[in-house]
């Protein structure tokens, strides 16, 4: 049961208490565990502190609509919180240790609303919120066990999808073509090189074609990459033959300066089968 | 510590086992040259598909194996390394180079006669 | 919860730590590149504290949080070493080994801790996860 009496009541209190709240927000903050006071600047953590506070203040005063965040006049706070949050991700923290940061205020505000009243009130509203921390905590279970889950199950999706692409053929006895198709990062070079690799030892092969016709991009990184690659060909006793090099990547491997080696590279896909044919020994003629 | 190693004409083949340990691989690296110079050995095939790990020493001294047996006038081909042992080489940033490898004995077979048609 | 001790005293200790570490990765479910990566590391900081630190022991525990993290603590009481961040670089060798010791197993290895104190030995922690 809400009235107009009371909520008028509250916000006077909060406005008159505003930098006692502030002040218990804090303390309440720095006893968590999340250890605030390492993991970001205390002039930071207090001017976040304080422009919510502003914020809350100001919406509170702006509408009567108490019951949803959804409300025109929280706007302004539900975009400073969300800029917050995404900056909590980069900075490592968990969504429970995100959470329990307005949650402390929650705490600052009961200690606020109860420090006028008699006695059995304040020890019924202590009991009141240490019930409600506990529910907290466990709401904030159940969001983090089903983040957890589900990042899970991105990483083993992200997985399928990297072995997916990157697919190894036998065009010939012994010779083994993997076609590389889009940006190459770090992780993909990983899974390419575990591919080509298993393929190697699998077919026994003696040249491995890495065909980039469908790389967009080849810079000083992904040509690391390759290097690397070829290098590992050469333990399991593979040739390696780059083939399709875009006539821009060629431009740009000597404009960057970047030494390929000796590492056999082609133009085009054909180019490269036919040198690879000709090292394992293989002549093709027309029927006369 | 006596290692099984088979003569195929003038080509030593020595496999190297997974159990060595440092002291073995000392061991296994003067039985390999010796057997080399008694045999007036042309080629040497290294046989390493038995290694599920090879770490910075037993690079060095396969590599160092390879070099030496060069000098006493054998070539050296290093056959069957395990992928994931490639792999795990190319992350320390010791991948064992200038040494001629091959995927299995008969395609390291294949390449010493290849590198021996060459030489002659 | 430590799943696995033993001291490393000879050089087949060494073999036997390498293979005992591999087979408790496979027991968990690691795969076998990374199996081999641990295996490989241990078998270099092993020998250090065979060849370098007159014998020590490993730890291998399992730490499970969400997935499964293996940690393997390698310490000797041997003579430590003096200037840590120089041997950590690559070709950098006390004794004449190839040096590559260090840093190659902290590539190899998802996290990697060093703390020696001159006179009282190293500890090296790795985990694979």
């Amino acid at each position: 049961m809400t009235s107009p009496e009371a909520r008028q009541q509250l916000l006077q209190l909060l406005l008159q208490q505003r930098d006692e709240v502030q002040r218990q927000w804090l303390l309440n903050l720095y006893k968590q565990d999340t250890n605030w006071s390492e993991r970001i600047d205390d002039s930071a953590l207090h001017a976040e502190v304080d422009t919510f506070l502003t914020l809350f203040i100001d919406a509170l005063q702006t509408t009567e609509q108490w019951d949803s965040i959804q409300a025109e006049a929280f706007t302004a706070l539900r975009r400073h919180l969300i800029d917050l949050s995404n900056s909590r991700v980069i900075e490592g923290f968990t969504p429970s240790e995100t959470a329990l940061y307005v949650f402390a205020l929650k705490q600052a505000m009961h200690h606020m609303a109860g420090a006028g009243a008699d006695e059995k009130t304040q020890s019924l509203l202590s009991e009141l919120l240490s019930v409600e921390v506990l529910l907290d905590q466990l709401g904030l279970l159940t969001v983090e066990s089903y983040l957890n889950h589900r990042e899970a199950l991105i990483v083993e999706q992200s997985a399928t999808i990297l072995e997916m692409a990157s697919p190894t053929l036998l065009v010939w006895d012994h010779v083994v073509l993997l076609p590389l198709v889009g940006v190459i990062d770090t992780d993909r070079a990983q899974v390419i090189l575990d591919s080509l690799l298993t393929a190697i030892s699998e077919t026994e092969s003696v040249v491995a074609i890495l065909d980039v016709t469908g790389v967009p991009v080849i810079d000083t990184q992904v040509a690391k990459h390759i290097l690397t690659a070829v290098e590992g060909a050469h333990m399991l006793g593979a040739s390696v033959i780059i083939t399709g090099v875009s006539v821009e990547t060629a431009k740009t491997l000597t404009k960057l300066q970047i030494n390929l080696g000796d590492v056999i590279t082609r133009g085009t896909l054909r180019a490269g089968l036919r040198y690879a044919l000709h090292l394992v020994g293989v002549h093709i003629e027309k029927n006369a | 510590m006596d290692f099984a190693m088979m003569r195929l004409d003038d080509v030593l083949l020595a496999p190297v086992s997974a159990a060595m340990d440092d002291d073995d691989a000392e061991a296994f690296r003067h039985q390999v040259l010796t057997e080399i110079k008694r045999m007036e050995a042309s080629g040497l095939v290294l046989d390493i598909s038995g290694l599920p790990i090879i770490d910075s020493f037993l690079s060095r001294v396969i590599s160092e194996i390879a070099t030496a047996a060069g000098i006493l006038g054998a070539r050296c081909v290093v056959v069957g390394m395990r992928p994931a042992v490639a792999l795990t080489l190319l992350q320390m940033q010791r991948p064992i180079a200038g040494v001629a490898h091959a995927s299995s004995l008969v395609r390291g077979l294949e390449k010493l006669r290849a590198m021996l048609e060459e030489d002659a | 919860m430590q799943i696995a001790r033993m001291r490393l005293l000879t050089a087949r200790d060494v073999v036997t730590a390498r293979e005992l570490a591999r087979r408790k990765a496979q027991e968990l479910g690691f795969g076998l590149a990374k199996q081999t990566r641990l295996a490989t590391a241990i078998s270099e900081i092993a020998r250090n504290a065979v060849v370098h630190g007159g014998g020590g022991e490993m730890e291998i525990e399992n730490i499970t949080n969400n997935r499964h993290i293996l940690r393997v603590t390698i310490r000797d009481q041997g003579p430590g070493i003096h200037d840590i961040d120089k041997a950590m670089q690559d070709g950098y060798s006390t004794t004449g080994t190839l040096g590559a010791g260090l840093p190659g197993a902290r590539r190899l290895v998802d996290a990697f801790h060093i703390e020696s104190i001159v006179g009282q030995g190293t500890t090296v922690v790795m985990e694979m996860r």
